[in-house]
């Protein structure tokens, strides 16, 4: 369920509690009254007019007190009778306009909860001042009896002040999105015939020329056209150590342009570019309702009938103790004592903040229900390539098999053919290799991949057309190629990935490709395990090269040989055992596994996040963030959960207090306010939660492929 | 004595709180430049004159609760003790008790509360902006309360805490319209002069239910005392 966020904190909005003339949404009066303080529309409008109730309410407020206070002190005590008269139609006038200034808005938020048929803090303060006032006014006017108008102002004065205060607060929680967003720089050096001008990068369109110089953040995704530098792309990548870029280089907009001049041509801009991408996806998220959240909803909703019902309780008791002073008061302090707030935080701000957190260390989790679920993570599966590894397989050797009639050149040239392709980090390596021994590469026709087995297609190259097969033994052997001369061929690095080529009826050749894995790989296992979380690594490859890389980083299980089926039939068995599965992976021949599992989490997002599979997504590399999102699910429901027990517990031993008149009615506002600002303060916690970025050292700590 | 106190500590109250009056005078806004300050002055002043009625009835509960009916001085004896300390502290002889400072960092809450009352710096704003100053933590605010709390009075706790308003403000006119801040050296002479103030009243709330101050004084301030220790007592019936 989608949800409006608020135009002030970002906070997703239960429902509609205020609303701008210009249709903008709030999630509090809180919200609102600062957004009209800090707004858009500046001193001019209703800042200064805010500024000025609260200002007048303020002064008026604090000399009702003091007079009030100067009244139970009993200073004015020998002043007479009619004298006090007068101070009690003194307070009546002073406390009015506070009434008026500040009550009003209650008032009226009141009764749109009261329309919605969800009564909340609004209907529980207004109710609580009017009874207060009112009281107090036929005392003043029947010239006997107390008075609570000190109660009926402060009270307005405090929940407002301190709803102020909270949305003061609540803006931490989407500080961390906002801050984001704002690095896209709002100006670009656009290059035209006419030379270089400044404009909106808003103008940007795909095709647009600008130049990005020395300390600049670029305004747009792109590529480099001319120019070479650095730039630092944490936000969009989670690495912080600056990246080197030429020419055809990708760039993302809101990188921060090193020491070089660059020209970099637009294939990205404004809503399209990663960066408002990933914005409207936190978005998206934080506007989600999490199932953790509806328990939360469900009491809230019930809350308040509850609360005005204890309110009349009390009331009851003391006027059949005979007590009516008393019965008052304690009913006023049940109604304000009462924290609907604390309940209805309790749980979005805390996801917000986790959301915003994960954000911020560009790992996009989708939904609140997400990051619930990875919380309760038992086992995770790890793709191999691509994911523990580097995802930069290189070719380490090339064997012709005896009688092949080929060599090496001649066989790589024919798979390199086939290979272009394909965009399988495998076939990359294959190339790659090819290229770079300057073999001139064919055309291939009728391609077709067949995941986790091997491609075929029919390549014309040096005026000759063959039918070219590349892939696994068994099935290269079960598509009729003749792969006996392969035993001959001396034995491959257990490190290695094989990878044979065939056509005309029989295999011809081996290529070893090893792919080295991710530094960081080991720690991110480790810590998983730490945190007593089964680990297994799914791989297509041979066993040999699988179970060598498992035992290099520390994975305990190993699943080889898998296709992507296999892999998929592996995570739905775990699944229907119990377990609650989260797969790692590229997203690209994984998909299937990413989709069946509880959490997919597919790593190093591409430039379209809209399209992308997964949960969550990591975005650039960084596997240790796994762990870290780990913990911070974890963390997150143990805030959510000392939320609502806060919130719980607390409403029922306040309640119960002033319910026996143990509370005067503005300690037990008091105690209202500190209620929502624990739940604010305690899921404001979360904020700090910082990502541990890849020791150097443990680079020298993961054993390497021996080289061929 | 809060006049007196308000006074002395002057050249400190300019240092940390002068910046909000050299905005009201130099940032464009409705309303003239002395009706800002005005606003300003009052609304500090009422909250302290607020602060002194909640201390001073603090007292005055203190005083009628069953532990100050049995060892009657014994508030008076904690109020001068906390007083003498702060003195010592603002004197930089008391090093172990670090003294809040009203500071506003742009990224803390308070900072982000307080920026609201920047946004309009009309007249209505000045107002807002002292009320919310005078809630500021700061070490003779809170010397000042402790001192109302002693006198047990609502009135006199108003009295004194108005008067601290009343004696820092002509210091706040001066740097409103002078327009520059006052420097640190000056400011910590103000702390200074400030905390020599707060011990001598201390000292006074330490010997006034003891009567030595009686035999202190004079003969003609003999009415002020007696009259002080009278009221203790009478506050106690």
């Amino acid at each position: 369920m989608t949800r409006a966020l608020c135009h002030h904190c970002g906070l997703p909005i239960g429902s509609p509690r205020r609303s701008a003339p210009d249709g903008r949404a709030f999630c509090c009066y809180g919200c609102y009254l600062a957004w009209q303080i800090v707004g858009e529309q500046g001193e001019a409008g209703p800042a200064a007019s805010i500024l000025a109730r609260l200002g007048v309410a303020g002064v008026l407020a604090m000399n009702v007190m003091m007079i009030s206070l100067l009244l139970y002190s009993d200073a004015l005590a020998g002043i007479g009778s009619q004298a006090i008269h007068a101070f009690r139609w003194a307070l009546l006038g002073l406390s009015a306009p506070v009434l008026a200034i500040l009550g009003v808005p209650f008032l009226l938020g009141a009764t749109r909860e009261l329309k919605q048929a969800l009564p909340s803090i609004d209907s529980l303060i207004a109710v609580g001042a009017l009874a207060g006032f009112g009281v107090s006014a036929a005392h003043v006017i029947q010239g006997r009896g107390p008075v609570y108008f000190d109660t009926a102002t402060m009270l307005l004065v405090l929940v407002t002040l301190g709803k102020l205060l909270e949305a003061s607060a609540k803006v931490e929680a989407s500080k961390n999105v906002k801050a984001l967003l704002q690095l896209a720089p709002p100006v670009a050096r656009l290059l035209s015939a006419e030379g270089e001008k400044e404009v909106p990068a808003t103008e940007l369109r795909v095709g647009d020329r600008v130049r990005v110089k020395p300390g600049e953040r670029v305004p747009a995704d792109g590529l480099i056209c001319a120019g070479a530098s650095s730039v630092q792309e944490a936000a969009l990548t989670g690495e912080f150590q600056p990246r080197a870029c030429g020419p055809r280089d990708r760039l993302f907009g809101g990188s921060a342009n090193g020491e070089g001049e660059l020209t970099v041509e637009v294939t990205a801009a404004g809503d399209d570019a990663l960066l408002a991408q990933i914005g409207r996806l936190v978005e998206q998220a934080q506007a989600q309702r999490a199932p953790v959240e509806r328990l939360a909803s469900r009491a809230a909703t019930v809350f308040v009938p509850v609360v005005f019902v204890v309110a009349a309780g009390a009331l009851g008791y003391w006027l059949w103790r005979g007590d009516a002073a008393r019965g008052g008061m304690s009913a006023l302090a049940v109604l304000v004592v009462a924290c609907p707030c604390a309940l209805g935080l309790a749980t979005p701000l805390a996801i917000c903040v986790a959301l915003a957190c994960a954000a911020r260390e560009a790992v996009l989790v989708r939904s609140g229900e997400a990051l619930e679920t990875l919380a309760k993570v038992s086992r995770v599966f790890f793709d191999k390539t691509g994911t523990l590894t580097r995802g930069e397989p290189t070719l380490r050797a090339i064997a012709c098999c005896a009688g092949a009639s080929c060599a090496e050149n001649e066989a790589l040239a024919w798979l390199g053919s086939l290979e272009s392709g394909s965009e399988h980090v495998m076939a990359r390596a294959v190339v790659a290799a090819a290229k770079a021994r300057g073999l001139a590469l064919g055309r291939v026709e009728g391609f077709r991949a067949f995941p986790g087995r091997g491609a075929a297609g029919r390549v014309e190259l040096d005026g000759r057309s063959r039918e070219i097969l590349a892939g696994g033994l068994d099935w290269l052997a079960a598509e009729g190629m003749d792969g006996a001369c392969v035993r001959e061929l001396p034995a491959a690095d257990p490190g290695e990935t094989l990878l044979f080529v065939a056509w005309e009826g029989r295999v011809r050749a081996r290529v070893a490709i090893a792919d080295a894995p991710r530094p960081e790989a080991a720690e991110t296992i480790s810590a998983l395990r730490h945190a007593g979380i089964g680990v297994t690594m799914l791989s297509g490859d041979r066993r040999s090269a699988a179970e060598h890389l498992a035992q290099a980083i520390g994975a305990p299980e190993v699943k080889a040989e898998c296709t992507p089926e296999a892999k998929l039939e592996e995570v739905r068995g775990q699944r229907r055992s119990g377990q609650v599965i989260a797969v790692v992976g590229d997203g690209i021949n994984d998909a299937p596994a990413l989709a069946e599992a509880n959490v997919g989490i597919a790593m190093g997002g591409g430039t379209d996040l809209a399209r992308e599979v997964g949960d969550i997504t990591l975005l650039g590399d960084g596997l240790l963030r796994i762990p870290w999102l780990v913990h911070l699910a974890r963390r997150t429901y143990r805030v959510i959960r000392q939320n609502l027990a806060w919130a719980f517990g607390y409403n029922l031993v306040a309640m119960a207090l002033a319910f026996f008149g143990l509370l005067h009615p503005l300690v037990a506002a008091l105690a209202m306010l500190g209620s929502s600002f624990f739940v604010l303060h305690n899921s404001l916690r979360l904020s700090r939660q910082r990502a541990p970025r890849a020791e150097t050292t443990s680079i020298a700590a993961v054993p390497q492929p021996a080289a061929e | 004595m809060g006049l007196i106190a308000g006074l002395a500590a002057s050249p400190h109250c300019a240092g940390m709180c002068g910046a909000f009056p050299v905005h009201l005078s130099r940032v464009a806004g409705s309303g003239r430049p002395l009706v800002r300050q005005v606003l300003f002055l009052s609304g500090k002043t009422c909250t302290y004159a607020f602060l002194g009625a909640l201390a001073g009835m603090f007292g005055n509960l203190l005083l009628r609760s069953r532990v100050f009916t049995s060892s009657q001085h014994l508030f008076a004896y904690a109020a001068g003790a906390v007083l003498i300390i702060f003195g010592l502290t603002m004197l930089n002889l008391f090093p172990t008790l670090r003294l809040p400072t009203p500071s506003l960092q742009e990224s803390g809450l308070l900072g982000r509360f307080y920026g609201h009352f920047f946004r309009a710096p009309g007249p209505s704003a000045a107002l807002t902006l002292g009320l919310a100053t005078g809630f500021l933590p700061c070490p003779i605010t809170l010397a000042m309360a402790a001192a109302a709390a002693a006198t047990h009075s609502v009135f006199a706790g108003i009295i004194t805490m108005a008067g601290l308003g009343l004696g820092t403000a002509p210091a706040l006119l001066g740097v409103g319209f002078g327009g520059t801040l006052i420097d640190a050296r000056l400011r910590r002479i103000g702390l200074r002069g400030a905390g020599v103030v707060v011990i001598l009243l201390g000292g006074i709330t330490l010997l006034r239910p003891t009567g030595a101050l009686c035999r202190l004084l004079p003969a003609g301030a003999h009415a002020t005392c007696s009259c002080a220790a009278h009221g203790h007592h009478s506050g106690q019936k």
